[in-house]
């Protein structure tokens, strides 16, 4: 909001609200025209989510709601928008943060989407893969996502430590869930020291995908809007380690944190 | 005295033999030859007297070149005689005026005169012959220098005329001419050259140590200690010597201060009372690397005999070990993402980090059981921490949320006293954070204007323009040299722009849009620099998001370009002596007044190419004058093909100096600087406190005694190996032979005869 607004009194909080609501709903309609990201154009500077064009299915809804909530939440200033791309679309490179979801087989990635995301994750992007089986992990997709890794990486996927600085990136947390609570664990894949690839098998797309008239499109098992909590806290979690990397592994945070816990006086 | 007498002939042939047996062949050819020369005559009698003339001839040749000389020795009884030296050295002119040093040691050599078999001398630097006692009491006692080591000499070169009996020196003891220093404070021997030069006595040496009735009184730093190299920011242990003296009546402390580079960095007092000699501890915190010339001097007291001593100099150099970057972002971003990436891959950087992670509206969705969060220390970081830091980098960080105001003061200390700082831009930072009118502001190298329509930020790609100055600078060189780094700026691009800043006087601004708005700035700020970046979308040069074809290989360039800038932007704030393109050589140690003292420049050009025929403009400044920046008010030297040249800076008194140095390349000036340290000359000034050691380290070695004030009153003791009245001494004459006139003309008479006689008889 331009400063001369507020220092002439001109507005004042509810109508801030409206303003808020009205630029909103602009940018949504301009999201509409303008669509996907398109190879060549320069990527905004904003951290923007992009996700994997390879199967049916469309995250646009839960990536928006993602974004909504890390707004929200922290003070990542994340882009609104989100796009879609083909792996083997050199505009990946726009978008250090991927996310790839599917609830079946992808088709098998070709030589140049496997060079492409080599390349990506080698030099600091992220993916987050998302298995998204309706009743439970679809294993077609599971397994054609190990085997595209593997193609991309020549090593298997690996269990991120129940300690590790992505349970406390930004909230504490103890496992990773999503719609479904088929496993409370991530895998990832290491590629110079940091998790360049995570995956989740518990839908955490269906957890924050939310209706056109606002509400949240799924249910979330076992655990209802409690789990749904958690795997949003997972969300800002994995976009903030995505960020921040091993940040909350700062000796100054560490140290801290252990005299929080020991009832110390902190910094 | 009996004298004896022996001559005899010398030969100073000292050829090698094969020179001497071919030398004997060549006469025997000469005389075979004339041999057969003269077979044709039919006189013998004629043949006898041509070949008797060229024998004669060669024969004289060859005592010649056998150089004979006649040698006359006379020997002859020399008496044994003792020498008394007496101290003549300013030091020895303290004391009270009734009882200077000078006067008791004028009176216990007036003891030893007695006995008519001594010869008296004085010294200071040198030894000085007297011929009597009342020579030696009309001197002063004002020789600026004590060198025991010359006297030691002169006495021994003396005895070749006549052997020393037993030798007495009459001083404080306070060598300021190598002595002392070969044999420091705990040697329980002398050192080599010493014990040489007294052996070369061959006479005891005794002495008489006069020190004074009642201390006088006098603060001395005798000495400050310091690891010969340190690192940046790091603290380092000095130790000051002081030796306190006369002032048991006084009570309150001393004040002691710790120099560097002519700013004082620590004040202590010091309690008067206390042992004579003692070390304080101190620590101080160098911050450029470098030369560093440290001082400890002592406020002087009122009636000291002498303030040349109340100070002590020495340097060191102080190297970077390790960088240490505070990180301080307003949100997380790609862009803190890859710098993060860029800093915490260089093994050499100590990282801390403070991001912003929560927005302002996140009410109680976050809460501190549920998070990591952990609360902003900025009272830790800017009251306490700060000076630990080499570079601070700011990161899109707005400046109102974290009360940055109030520890304004402290970041400007920060800088002014040789800190960096980074600023980096975004939708959060300058205009658009709220640093118009603010003391931050005021630290930039760019003004940032109170208000803008675009609310200070603009939105889409931005094409770089580089500058006529940021084309060659250490701060913005991707390239190898000036026209391959606008090149490479050229192709790149940025995402969004901090807007409504405007170049600040004395910065530079290195990089702009278009339409000249700045990028990339660079500035001074007392011996601090700052620069910033006016963008928040440098990652897309890490993630080779931009390029202009497509392929690995330019992904690659791209993100070199991108580890590249941020190498040079903190090489050139972190004063990195390889980045700058005028360096200046200093002496690391403080220089004796009147000694030569000169300063070597190096100069290159933006290529890193030696820079020849550059005209060197200098100043040399009072560390305690010092006031903003120097001006450059003297033509020095030109540059040579090496791109080095030498400032001479001779005559400069005693004191701590800034030498400045300028010159231009590329149309932008150089400026690099360096302590200079000329120490006080008269070292004997500073020499006060009276010291038997070296005394009686002289007198043990050589058998003898040290006497306390006065002379003995049995006389000195001589060893029964020298009871004797004197030595056997010899005189050599040496008279030579073959270089008198007499030999030449005979030479010439030989040969003209035997040329005449040939002639008169028909022979060639």
């Amino acid at each position: 909001m331009p400063d001369c607004w507020a220092r002439w009194g001109w507005v004042d909080p509810p109508m801030s609200v409206f303003i808020k609501a009205f630029t909103g709903c602009l940018l949504v309609l301009a999201t509409l025209l303008v669509g996907p990201a398109v190879a060549g154009e320069l990527p905004s500077a904003a951290v923007r989510l992009a996700w994997l064009k390879t199967s049916t299915v469309d995250p646009t809804s839960a990536l928006e709601s993602w974004v909504q909530e890390v707004r929200l939440r922290t003070s990542i200033q994340a882009d609104p928008h989100t796009a879609a791309v083909r792996p083997e679309d050199p505009a990946i490179f726009h978008f250090p943060l991927l996310y790839w979801a599917g609830d079946r087989a992808p088709p098998r990635l070709s030589d140049t989407a496997v060079a492409n995301l080599r390349q990506h994750l080698s030099t600091g992007g992220t993916l987050i893969i998302d298995n998204v089986g309706r009743a439970e992990a679809s294993a077609a997709f599971d397994s054609a996502v190990r085997r595209e890794l593997l193609r991309i990486f020549p090593q298997p996927l690996q269990k991120v430590p129940p300690g590790h600085v992505i349970f406390r990136s930004f909230y504490r947390l103890e496992q990773a869930l999503g719609r479904r609570a088929d496993s409370r664990d991530l895998e990832g894949l290491r590629v110079g020291g940091q998790f360049a690839v995570l995956y989740t098998r518990n839908d955490l797309q269906g957890a924050l995908a939310r209706q056109s008239i606002g509400g949240f499109a799924m249910a979330v098992v076992p655990g209802g809007e409690t789990q749904r909590e958690s795997a949003m806290r997972l969300a800002v979690n994995l976009l903030m380690y995505a960020l921040c990397l091993d940040y909350k592994d700062d000796h100054t945070h560490v140290l801290y944190l252990l005299r929080h816990r020991r009832g110390e006086d902190g910094p | 005295m009996n004298e004896v007498w022996h001559d005899h002939i010398e030969w100073a042939l000292s050829w090698p033999w094969s020179a001497r047996v071919a030398v004997l062949l060549l006469s025997a050819a000469v005389l075979g030859l004339t041999w057969l020369n003269v077979r044709q005559v039919a006189s013998l009698r004629r043949r006898a007297v041509l070949l008797g003339l060229r024998g004669s001839t060669v024969v004289l040749l060859l005592l010649v070149l056998a150089q004979p000389s006649w040698v006359s020795v006379s020997q002859h009884l020399a008496s044994a005689r003792t020498a008394v030296v007496v101290d003549r050295s300013a030091s020895m002119a303290l004391g009270k005026a009734d009882a200077r040093r000078w006067d008791r040691a004028l009176q216990a050599a007036k003891a030893l005169v007695g006995d008519g078999s001594v010869d008296l001398y004085s010294f200071g630097e040198t030894l000085e012959p007297a011929k009597n006692w009342q020579e030696l009491a009309k001197r002063r006692p004002d020789a600026e220098g004590t060198n025991l080591a010359a006297v030691l000499r002169g006495l021994a070169s003396l005895r070749r005329t006549a052997p020393w009996k037993a030798v007495a020196l009459i001083s404080d003891g306070l060598d300021n001419a190598g002595v002392r220093a070969r044999n420091p404070s705990g040697a329980t021997s002398l050192d080599a050259d010493t014990l040489s030069d007294l052996r070369q006595l061959q006479a005891p040496l005794h002495a008489i140590y006069v020190d004074d009735p009642e201390p006088v009184r006098d603060v001395a730093v005798a000495a400050v200690r310091v690891s010969s190299f340190g690192y940046t920011r790091t603290y380092v242990p000095v130790a000051v010597d002081l030796e306190v003296s006369g002032l048991a009546d006084v009570s309150g402390s001393l004040t002691l201060q710790l120099s560097d580079n002519g700013k004082t960095m620590v004040t202590q007092q010091v309690p008067i009372a206390g042992p004579a000699r003692r070390t304080v501890e101190l620590e101080f915190q160098p911050l450029h690397v470098g030369t560093h010339i440290l001082e400890a001097a002592v406020v002087p007291l009122p009636d000291e005999v002498t303030i040349a001593n109340n100070r002590a100099h020495v340097g060191m150099r102080v190297v970077r070990d390790r960088t240490r970057v505070l990180h301080l972002a307003g949100h997380p971003s790609w862009d803190t993402r890859f710098l993060r990436t860029h800093l915490k891959g260089n093994s050499s950087i100590d990282l801390v980090s403070f991001y912003v992670m929560v927005g302002q509206g996140a009410g109680s969705m976050v809460s501190a059981e549920d998070t990591t969060l952990i609360p902003f220390p900025a009272k830790e970081i800017f009251e306490e921490s700060l000076s630990g830091f080499d570079l601070i980098v700011l990161q899109d960080f707005p400046f109102g949320p974290f009360n940055l105001e109030q520890y304004l003061p402290q970041l400007t200390q920060y800088l002014q006293g040789g800190g960096a700082m980074l600023v980096l831009g975004g939708p959060q930072s300058f205009g658009a954070g709220g640093y118009a009118g603010t003391g931050l502001a005021d630290l930039l190298p760019v003004e940032v204007a109170r208000t803008a329509n675009d609310g200070g930020w603009v939105g889409g790609a931005q094409k770089l323009t580089v500058t006529p100055i940021g084309a060659g600078h250490p701060a913005s060189l991707l390239g190898r040299d000036a026209q391959e780094s606008t090149a490479i700026w050229q192709k790149h691009r940025l995402v969004g722009r901090n807007s409504a800043l405007r170049p600040r006087q004395g910065s530079h601004v290195l990089v702009t849009d278009p339409a000249g708005e700045p990028i990339l700035a660079v500035g001074e700020l007392g011996e601090g620099r700052t620069a910033m970046l006016a963008s928040d979308s440098l990652w897309m040069w890490a993630f080779g998001a931009d390029v202009d074809t497509e392929g690995d290989s330019n992904r690659e360039v791209q993100r070199s370009h991108y580890h590249r800038l941020f190498e040079q932007l903190s090489a050139w704030l972190l004063r990195d002596p390889d980045l700058e393109l005028l360096r200046i050589d200093a002496p690391g140690e403080p220089v004796p007044a009147g000694k030569p003292l000169s300063v070597g420049v190096q100069l290159r050009d933006g290529a890193g190419q030696p820079k020849a025929g550059a005209a060197l403009r200098y100043a040399v400044v009072p560390l305690a004058e010092l006031k903003g920046e120097a001006a450059t008010d003297h033509n020095g030297p030109t540059t040579d093909p090496r791109g080095l040249a030498t400032l001479r800076l001779d005559g400069l008194e005693a004191g701590a100096y800034l030498a400045v140095v300028e010159a231009e390349v590329d149309g932008r000036r150089q400026r690099a600087s360096a302590a200079v340290i000329v120490a006080a000359e008269r070292i004997e000034a500073a020499q006060v406190q009276p010291s038997d050691r070296l005394l009686q380290l002289l007198a043990k070695a050589s058998l003898g005694t040290v006497y306390a004030g006065r002379a003995p009153s049995g006389g000195l003791p001589v060893p029964p190996v020298d009871r004797r009245e004197g030595a056997m001494l010899a005189d050599k004459q040496h008279t030579d032979l073959w270089s008198r006139p007499e030999v030449l003309l005979l030479l010439v008479a030989l040969l003209c005869g035997e040329w005449f006689l040939r002639r008169r008889w028909g022979l060639a």
